[in-house]
C-alpha cells in the first residue's frame, strides 16, 4: 500500500467535493457551524495560524462546495440554509499591482476599491448565474435583473443596457472591466499612468446593491443572506485592508462578511472614516481558531475522527471500520507499553549496560563525587544505598535527590547519611506505602525530566510516540497533525513497513517522522524580510535555555517549555519579536498569564509551540513555567541584546549543575563530567532555588 | 506552440578578439564582481559602454568600476531604476544597435529592461550576451541572494490578467540553487500546481545534479512534488530559445485543458533561461492571464561565479510592439 493517506495538508489543495468528503465537525456545543455563525448577518473575523483550518471551514460554507450536498435543488436548498456563501481568495487578485509605479496612493486606492468590487461582483454573478440555470429559468426575469444590475453604475450604460440579455453575459462584461484594469494598471509601470482607468460606480454600491436586485426577482431569496467569506487577507496591503474595514462597516443587508487571515495578517483595523475602526463586539466578532480548537474539550475526540476520515477516504479495507477507532490507532503506532516505575520504558538500558554500575548517570556520580571529595568517597556504599537496578528512573530520583541535598553535605559522613535516607525513602515509595512526601513528589514533577536524562545521556533518541502525544504536538493546529502522520507514514515507506495491516508502526518510524515534521514546522516560518531570521534565532536561544534546564543536573522547574516576564519591562524590540513568534505560532500565549511569586503582578505567560520541542528534546506537555528577568528575556529576543546571552544562561543555571555553589569562583565544570575540583567551601544553607514546579 | 530555436545563438571567444558582428551602438551591462563581468565588458566594442549599478548589491563607491559611463540610482523598483536610466542616458534607442550582457543582472531589472526597450522604445532586435562561469564558488551551496525574501510580486509590467476562477491555477518555476526562493514562490500562490524547470543540459556537468539537491529542499515545503514526471520539465540552461519554446508548449497544453486557468511563471534559475520566460512573455502573454512572480530579496551577493568557461551570444528579435490604451 503506497498510497499515502495524509498526502494533502492543506484544503487549497482540495476539489470542491473532497472539502465535503474530508470535512469533520467537532462535536458539542461549539461546533464550526456556532463557530462561523453563517446565518449571523454580524461580520467576523475568522484568524487563527497555518493549518488551523479556516479555509477548510470557509469553503464548507460556500455555495460552490455546498452545492454537491444540495442535488439539484439548489434555490430551496439555499432558502432553508437561509444563507449563500460567496467564497473569494484574495491571493487570486495579485493586489500588489496596484501600488507604486509613480502613481499616488489615493489614486491606487480607488482603483483597488472599484477593482474590489468588481472581483467580488464576478464571483457572486457567476454564482447566481449557475443558480439560475440549475432553477426553472422561465419564472426568472434575467434581463430585468441586468438592467438594474447595470443601473448600479454611477455611469449611464445605455449599451449595455440593451445588449446585455442574460447573467453570463452581464457577467462577461464585468469580466472585461476587470481585465482592462488589469492591463492599464500592468502597463502603468511603463506608461506612468492610469488616467485610462475610468471608475464607473461608488464604492460597495455593487458588492451590496447586486443581492438586494437579486432578491427583488427571486422571491425564495427575500431572507438569505448573502455572506461573502473572504479568504487569506494577509495578502492585501494595509490599505487594501482599510478598504474591506470599511466594507464592514458600512455593511447594508442583506449581505455579510466572513473574513479569514493568518494571525499576523491584520495590518490594520482603521476604515477610511478619519481613522475609525471597527470596533469589537459591535462592528465586528474576532474568533481566533487554534485558540478555540486548543479550548475546546473535544479538540481530541475530534482530531481522532479527522485522522478516521482520511483513513477511510484512503484506504479501501478500512471504509467499515467497525472497531473503535481510537484503540484501532492505538494499537496502529507502536508505544511503550506502561509497566511499574517506567521499567519498561528504560529496558533499553540492560542490553546497552549488561553490567547496571556502568550506567552512565553512576559514572558520571563517582567521577564527580571522587573529585569533589578528593577520592574519600567508598563509591561502592552510595551505589549500594542509591541503586535500584531494576528500576532505573529511581536510581535516576535517587541521584537527582541527593543532588538536590547536596548543599547540606560537606563531609563523606554527611554524604553517606544523606545516601540512606534517600534509600528510604525510595523502599518506602516502591512499596507504596502513598505518603504524600518529597519523594512522591519529585517522582510524580520529574519522573519526564529524569526519563529524558536516562535517554540523553544513554545516547538514545527521545521518543514521541503514539496518537495522542501527536495530538497534543498539533496543539489546535489540524495540518499539523496531518503533517506529523504524512511523514510517519512516508518513513514506514523507506523503512519498508505497512502500517493499518496489523503490524504497528515501529517506534523508530515515528521518531524519524515527528522530528522532520519538527523541523518543518520551524523552517515553515517564513516570514518576510529580516524579522524571520530574527524570530527563529529567538527561538532557538529559548529553546536552548529551555533544554538546558531540563538536562542540568538539578532541573528548577518539571517539564519546563514556558516563561513568564514582566513586559512592562523589556526592551521594545523584545517585545516586538515575542509578539510576531506568537502571530507565527511559534509561541504560545497562555490565557492568564503568571502571578509573580513575590508580589501581586501578573506577567505574561507563553509556551514553546509543542510542535518544536522535538527539535530540542524537549517535552510535549506544559507543566511549571519559569519566570524570567527582563535582562534574560531581552537577551534571548532583542538582537542587540543577545552578546549577553551565553553569560546570562550561564548565571541563570548555574546552580543547577554539580557542584551547585553559589560562589564566583565555583565553576561549572561538571556538564560532560570530568574530573571535578572543588574550589571553595561548601555552603551549609540550602539554596534559594525556584521550588518544584508550580501547577497551573 | 511557437518554436523560438530559430532565433539566432552563437558561441564567442572567450579569448580571442570578436569579429565586426560584434559592435554596437550602446553596450549594457549589469556590474558585478564577478570577473567574467568584467571581461565581457572590456571585450565588447561599442560607441557606448554603460555600466548600471543596482542598489541590490549594496556596492561601496570604491568597489565601483572605473572605465565605462555609470548609471547608479537608488530605487530598487525595477521599473523606477530602468526608466530613471532611459531618461538619464537620453538615447534614441529604437535606431541603435544594442546589447545586453545579462551576465551580472538580477533578473527583474533584465527583464524590465528588455520589456521597455521592446514595447516603449520600440527597439525591434536586440544582442544579449551570457558568460557561463568555470563554477559556483561554493557548488550547490552557493547563496545568490540574501534569502530575506522580502516580498514576491509580479514583476513589473508582467502582471497579467487574474482569471476568477483559480482552482486550476498552474506555478511554471524555473528551478535554481535558492531553494528557499523556490518555497517563498511556492508558498505565495499555495492553491495552485506547481511544474518545475530544471536546466539540462546544465551550465556545468555537475550543477544539474546541485540543482536537483536544492530543489529536493523546496519540495516538502511547498507540496511540490518533485518526483512526478508530469510536473518536472527541461531545459537547456544556456538556451533562452529551447526554454520559451518549452514554455509556449506548455501554455498551449494548460490552456488547453482549462481555458481559465491562471498561468504564474517565475524564473528563478540561471540568466539565458530568464531571458527565455521574457521571450516568452512578451511574444505570447499580453493580456493574459499569464504573470512572472518574482521573490524579492533585501540583497544579492555581488560574486557567486569563478572563471569564464563559455560566452554566448543571443539574438532576439522582436515584433514592433506598441502599447496600446
Amino acid at each position: 500500500m503506497k498510497t499515502n493517506p495524509f498526502n494533502i495538508t492543506k484544503s487549497n489543495d482540495f476539489s470542491d467535493e473532497q472539502i465535503i468528503d474530508y470535512w469533520v465537525d467537532i462535536s458539542g456545543m461549539q461546533s464550526f457551524y456556532n463557530t462561523i455563525k453563517p446565518n449571523s448577518p454580524a461580520s467576523m473575523f475568522i484568524l487563527g495560524g497555518k493549518g488551523s483550518g479556516k479555509t477548510h471551514l470557509m469553503r464548507y460554507y460556500s455555495f460552490n462546495v455546498r452545492k454537491h450536498t444540495y442535488k439539484n435543488k439548489f434555490i430551496s436548498k439555499i432558502s432553508q440554509d437561509g444563507y449563500l456563501g460567496i467564497y473569494l481568495r484574495t491571493k487570486g487578485i495579485d493586489s500588489k499591482k496596484f501600488e507604486g509605479k509613480g502613481q499616488e496612493a489615493y489614486a491606487w486606492e480607488s482603483i483597488f476599491s472599484y477593482y474590489f468590487d468588481l472581483w467580488v461582483s464576478i464571483t457572486l454573478l457567476s454564482t447566481l448565474s449557475e443558480i439560475i440555470e440549475e432553477s426553472s429559468k422561465d419564472t426568472i426575469d434575467e434581463e430585468a435583473i441586468c438592467i438594474d444590475i447595470l443601473s448600479l453604475f454611477d455611469v449611464d450604460l445605455k449599451n449595455e443596457k440593451e445588449s446585455i440579455k442574460n447573467i453570463n453575459e452581464l457577467t462577461n462584461y464585468f469580466v472585461s472591466l476587470q481585465k482592462e484594469i488589469d492591463y492599464i494598471s500592468n502597463n502603468c509601470a511603463m506608461t506612468r499612468s492610469i488616467a485610462a482607468i475610468d471608475i464607473k460606480s461608488s464604492p460597495g454600491k455593487l458588492i451590496f446593491g447586486i443581492p438586494i436586485v437579486f432578491t427583488e426577482y427571486i422571491p425564495s431569496f427575500k431572507n438569505i443572506l448573502f455572506m461573502h467569506l473572504i479568504d487569506e487577507l494577509e495578502s492585501f496591503t494595509e490599505s487594501q485592508q482599510q478598504y474591506i474595514n470599511a466594507l464592514v462597516r458600512d455593511r447594508q443587508a442583506p449581505c455579510s462578511f466572513k473574513i479569514g487571515s493568518r494571525l499576523y495578517g491584520i495590518k490594520t483595523k482603521e476604515t477610511f472614516s478619519a481613522g475609525e475602526e471597527n470596533k469589537e463586539g459591535s462592528e465586528i466578532e474576532t474568533v481566533i481558531l487554534d485558540r478555540e480548537l486548543r479550548e475546546n474539550p473535544n479538540y481530541n475526540d475530534f482530531a481522532i475522527r479527522l485522522i478516521a476520515n482520511r483513513l477511510e477516504n484512503n484506504i479501501p479495507e478500512l471504509k467499515d471500520l467497525n472497531e473503535d477507532i481510537k484503540e484501532y490507532l492505538k494499537q496502529s503506532y507502536e508505544e511503550i507499553p506502561k509497566s511499574a516505575h517506567y521499567q519498561k520504558y528504560c529496558e533499553f538500558i540492560w542490553s546497552k549496560y549488561p553490567d547496571p554500575t556502568l550506567r552512565p548517570y553512576w559514572t558520571k556520580l563517582e567521577s564527580r563525587l571522587n573529585g569533589y571529595f578528593k577520592g574519600k568517597v567508598d563509591f561502592k556504599l552510595v551505589y549500594k544505598y542509591l541503586s535500584c537496578e531494576e528500576f532505573p528512573l529511581l536510581e535516576k530520583i535517587n541521584i537527582f535527590t541527593l543532588y538536590k541535598d547536596f548543599n547540606s553535605i560537606d563531609k563523606v559522613a554527611r554524604l553517606t547519611n544523606c545516601c540512606k535516607k534517600i534509600a528510604k525513602e525510595c523502599k518506602e515509595y516502591i512499596e507504596k506505602n502513598k505518603k504524600k512526601d518529597r519523594y512522591n513528589d519529585q517522582v510524580n514533577h520529574f519522573a519526564q525530566d529524569m526519563l529524558a536524562q536516562i535517554l540523553k545521556d544513554s545516547e538514545h533518541s527521545q521518543r514521541y510516540l503514539g496518537i495522542t502525544t501527536f495530538i497534543k504536538m498539533s496543539d489546535g493546529l489540524p495540518r499539523n497533525l496531518l503533517t506529523i502522520l504524512k511523514n510517519i507514514h512516508k518513513w514506514t515507506f523507506y523503512n519498508e513497513e505497512t502500517p493499518y495491516r496489523g503490524k504497528s508502526i515501529s517506534i523508530k518510524t515515528q521518531q524519524d517522522g515527528v522530528l522532520e515534521s519538527a523541523e518543518w514546522f520551524f523552517k515553515d516560518a517564513r516570514i518576510a524580510g529580516s524579522d524571520g531570521k530574527l524570530i527563529r534565532d529567538s527561538i532557538e536561544r529559548l529553546a536552548t535555555f529551555f533544554k538546558e534546564v531540563r538536562f542540568s543536573d538539578k532541573p528548577s522547574e518539571c517539564s519546563l517549555v514556558a516563561f513568564s516576564v514582566d513586559l512592562t519591562k523589556v526592551s521594545v524590540e523584545t517585545e516586538r519579536i515575542i509578539d510576531l513568534a506568537e502571530k507565527w505560532s511559534l509561541l504560545i500565549n497562555i490565557e492568564g498569564g503568571q502571578y509573580d511569586k513575590n508580589s501581586s503582578r501578573k506577567d505574561a505567560k507563553y509556551q514553546l509551540n509543542p510542535m518544536l520541542a522535538p527539535r530540542w528534546d524537549l517535552p510535549i506537555a506544559r507543566r511549571g513555567a519559569i519566570s524570567l528577568s527582563h535582562n534574560i528575556v531581552d537577551s534571548i529576543f532583542d538582537t542587540s541584546k543577545t552578546n549577553k546571552f551565553e553569560q546570562l544562561l550561564k548565571d541563570r543555571t548555574k546552580l543547577m549543575f554539580f557542584p551547585f555553589s553559589r560562589s564566583n569562583k565555583s565553576k561549572r565544570k561538571f556538564k560532560n563530567d570530568d574530573s571535578v575540583k572543588r574550589t571553595q567551601k561548601i555552603s551549609h544553607k540550602q539554596p534559594d532555588l525556584p521550588g518544584l514546579c508550580s501547577n497551573d | 506552440m511557437t518554436d523560438y530555436t530559430i532565433y539566432y545563438k552563437k558561441q564567442l571567444s572567450v579569448k580571442k578578439e570578436w569579429g565586426e558582428d560584434e559592435c554596437w551602438d550602446i553596450f549594457i551591462s549589469a556590474f558585478n564582481l564577478s570577473e567574467r563581468v568584467a571581461c565581457l565588458f572590456s571585450k565588447a566594442k561599442a560607441s557606448k559602454k554603460h555600466w548600471l549599478i543596482q542598489p541590490d548589491y549594496c556596492f561601496k563607491e570604491e568597489e565601483l568600476p572605473q572605465n565605462g559611463e555609470i548609471f547608479k540610482f537608488k530605487s530598487r523598483n525595477e521599473s523606477d531604476f530602468v526608466i530613471d536610466y532611459l531618461q538619464k542616458a537620453g538615447i534614441d534607442f529604437k535606431n541603435k544597435k544594442i546589447c545586453i550582457d545579462i551576465t551580472g543582472f538580477i533578473k527583474p531589472y533584465m527583464m524590465y529592461l528588455i520589456k521597455h526597450l521592446v514595447e516603449v522604445e520600440g527597439v525591434t532586435n536586440i544582442d544579449v550576451l551570457f558568460s557561463e562561469p568555470e563554477s559556483y564558488e561554493k557548488k550547490e551551496k552557493t547563496k545568490f541572494s540574501s534569502e530575506n525574501v522580502i516580498e514576491v510580486r509580479p514583476i513589473e509590467g508582467y502582471a497579467g490578467s487574474n482569471n476568477m476562477y483559480n482552482s486550476n491555477d498552474i506555478l511554471i518555476i524555473g528551478a535554481g540553487y535558492d531553494h528557499e526562493l523556490i518555497t517563498h514562490v511556492a508558498l505565495e500562490k499555495d492553491h495552485a500546481k506547481n511544474i518545475q524547470i530544471f536546466g539540462f543540459p546544465s551550465l556545468r556537468p555537475d550543477m544539474y545534479q546541485q540543482n536537483i539537491l536544492r530543489a529536493v529542499k523546496a519540495t516538502d515545503a511547498a507540496s511540490i512534488d518533485i518526483q512526478d514526471p508530469l510536473f518536472n520539465l527541461f531545459a537547456p540552461a544556456n538556451d533562452p530559445f529551447v526554454t520559451a519554446t518549452v514554455l509556449s508548449e506548455l501554455k498551449e497544453r494548460l490552456v488547453r485543458d482549462d481555458p481559465s486557468c491562471n498561468l504564474y511563471l517565475s524564473p528563478l534559475a540561471t540568466k539565458p533561461q530568464a531571458l527565455g520566460f521574457t521571450i516568452f512573455y512578451l511574444s505570447e502573454c499580453t493580456r493574459e492571464a499569464v504573470s512572472i512572480l518574482y521573490p524579492f530579496c533585501d540583497s544579492h551577493s555581488p560574486k557567486t561565479s569563478e572563471g569564464t568557461s563559455r560566452i554566448w551570444k543571443y539574438t532576439v528579435e522582436f515584433p514592433n510592439y506598441s502599447i496600446s490604451s
